[in-house]
């Protein structure tokens, strides 16, 4: 299977990835893929380890992930390697520019990607992927269809959606836009300045485009695709409307899960009657106790870092995305491990989120909870309100709204006005109180 | 903020005590010291509703009497006691 590297070969001197300042050609990046494979001088499969690489790099270690027997173990920077285990200690180590550093010289027979997944504090998990279940996905979805397309990159390179992406534009014989610099003000500006049609992003980072490009669009766009978190109503409502010419689709995939399914009516959540019975590529959903389950051939069975994945005994992978039934529609309603206790009640920080983005004064909103001596705890919020808007009065009517709408123990018993919400480096909503 | 008067503090407990009454459509209250907190038949406002009060007084005044567990209160003079010693 030489899927990606014929696919760069076809493009031979055409541009395949364009940082802005830098770009790389199909024949760039197949030569930088040559000197990994001269470098790492191992036959019999090499562990090679790059932290936070660069686009052109990351391609080029998939190319030769392709062709040859290694491991491919991929992460951000702040990894600690220590932490990895003996199982995982890198034989040669590709930096971001695509410099090698040889490490050592362990034996390993099999092929795979490691993906190694954030988590803040303690060690990383570690998922094992393999190239095809990658490659899954993107091959399935029309590729023909997608010629020529441009793609932003607003993941890390690394990230289980960054590789779809890097996938997707040099499979489908497109081109990767990828500015140095991943901030939403920066995207923006490549996606205008290099005619990008294809968007892939997080909901959070789609609410941070819009307070960017406010009024001026995107006119070459043809598709947005939300993921990685859960996305309300209205934030599809208003990437329609920002971007009338393109389709706004929303995924759910995780890194240990895969690509799961694609929704494009607009609406958010998924149709009641996908549950329950097998969905093309042999996914399947189920609820359990207000949790979303899924089984899926790309499902991985454990982290190869040794912690137990969440499966349940009759072998459904527990998603810890909660979610409900409403009329034939399946909701999500927040992260289970968000879950607040106020007052003995139990809170969805997000779905109180979702309130709040619902009105047109918010341009975005951030509910996290603060402890309370009283009642546990209480939600606070905060707001970035739509510019041209009194800041006070529309936190007055905000407060009159939710009293209104929300019943009383949901109710934000703070509010702060800010210009903008941190995002993490994974482009979702960084969860603090 | 630094020094803040148990009289301030009462007065930020009396503008938040009333907001909520407001909110419910009940009558507005003059705050006295001795005022049972969590007597609903004397005050109409239930624990969430105290929940916002001290809130308020931790954000107003950067101050956490709480932070290394609950220490009890019944009235606003001791509540207000506990934000300005």
């Amino acid at each position: 299977m030489r899927d990606l590297a014929n696919a760069l070969t076809i493009q031979g001197t055409a541009t395949v990835i364009s940082t802005g300042e830098q770009t790389h050609t199909g024949t760039s990046v197949l030569e930088q893929s040559a000197a990994f494979d001269r470098a790492i001088t191992r036959p019999d499969g090499s562990r090679i380890l790059s932290l936070d690489p660069s686009p052109a790099t990351i391609l080029a270690l998939l190319v030769l992930a392709e062709s040859r027997t290694c491991q491919l173990i991929l992460g951000r920077p702040s990894i600690d390697l220590a932490a990895l285990g003996k199982m995982l200690q890198p034989d040669v180590i590709v930096h971001r520019t695509g410099r090698i550093e040889r490490r050592g010289d362990s034996s390993s027979g099999e092929s795979g990607i490691f993906l190694l997944t954030s988590g803040t504090t303690g060690t990383p998990k570690v998922v094992h992927q393999t190239l095809p279940a990658l490659l899954g996905r993107v091959q399935t979805s029309s590729l023909e269809k997608n010629r020529g397309a441009r793609w932003l990159l607003t993941y890390e390179t690394h990230s289980f959606a960054g590789l779809q992406v890097v996938l997707s534009a040099a499979l489908s014989g497109g081109v990767l836009v990828a500015p140095e610099a991943r901030n939403p003000a920066a995207l923006a500006h490549a996606a205008r300045n290099q005619g990008v049609t294809h968007i892939s992003g997080t909901p959070t980072f789609s609410r941070a485009l819009l307070m960017t490009i406010k009024d001026e669009g995107l006119p070459s766009l043809r598709q947005i695709t939300l993921g990685g978190e859960a996305v309300d109503q209205a934030t599809l409502n208003r990437v329609s409307q920002a971007f009338p010419h393109a389709r706004v689709s929303h995924i759910y995939a995780s890194t240990e899960a895969g690509a799961l399914f694609a929704v494009h009516d607009g609406r958010a959540g998924f149709p009641s009657a996908w549950l329950g019975h097998a969905l093309p590529g042999g996914v399947m959903l189920r609820i359990r106790d207000e949790v979303l389950e899924v089984r899926s051939p790309r499902c991985m069975l454990a982290y190869a870092s040794g912690q137990r994945a969440p499966l349940t005994e009759d072998g459904w992978l527990v998603t810890g995305d909660l979610v409900r039934v409403e009329g034939n529609r399946v909701l999500f309603s927040g992260r289970q491990d968000q879950i607040v206790n106020i007052a003995g009640l139990k809170v969805s920080p997000e779905e109180v989120e979702a309130f709040l983005l619902a009105q047109p004064t918010v341009d975005e909103a951030q509910v996290y909870a603060v402890p309370s001596p009283l009642t546990g705890s209480l939600l606070a919020a905060r707001i970035v309100v739509h510019p041209g808007l009194d800041p006070q009065e529309t936190l007055q009517e905000l407060q009159t709204v939710c009293a209104r709408g929300l019943s009383r123990h949901k109710v934000p018993r703070r509010f702060e006005i800010v210009d903008r919400i941190a995002m993490s480096t994974s482009g979702k909503k960084a969860y603090t109180s | 903020m630094t020094s803040v008067n148990k009289a301030e503090i009462q007065a930020i407990i009396e503008r938040t005590l009333n907001q909520i009454l407001e909110a419910k459509g009940r009558a507005r209250v003059a705050l006295t010291e001795d005022m049972l907190l969590l007597d609903e038949e004397a005050l109409p406002i239930d624990s969430l509703d105290l929940a916002q009060i001290v809130l308020d007084l931790q954000s107003l005044t950067g101050r956490d009497p709480f932070e290394a567990g609950f220490i009890e209160f019944r009235t606003a003079g001791e509540l207000a006691s506990l934000f300005s010693s």
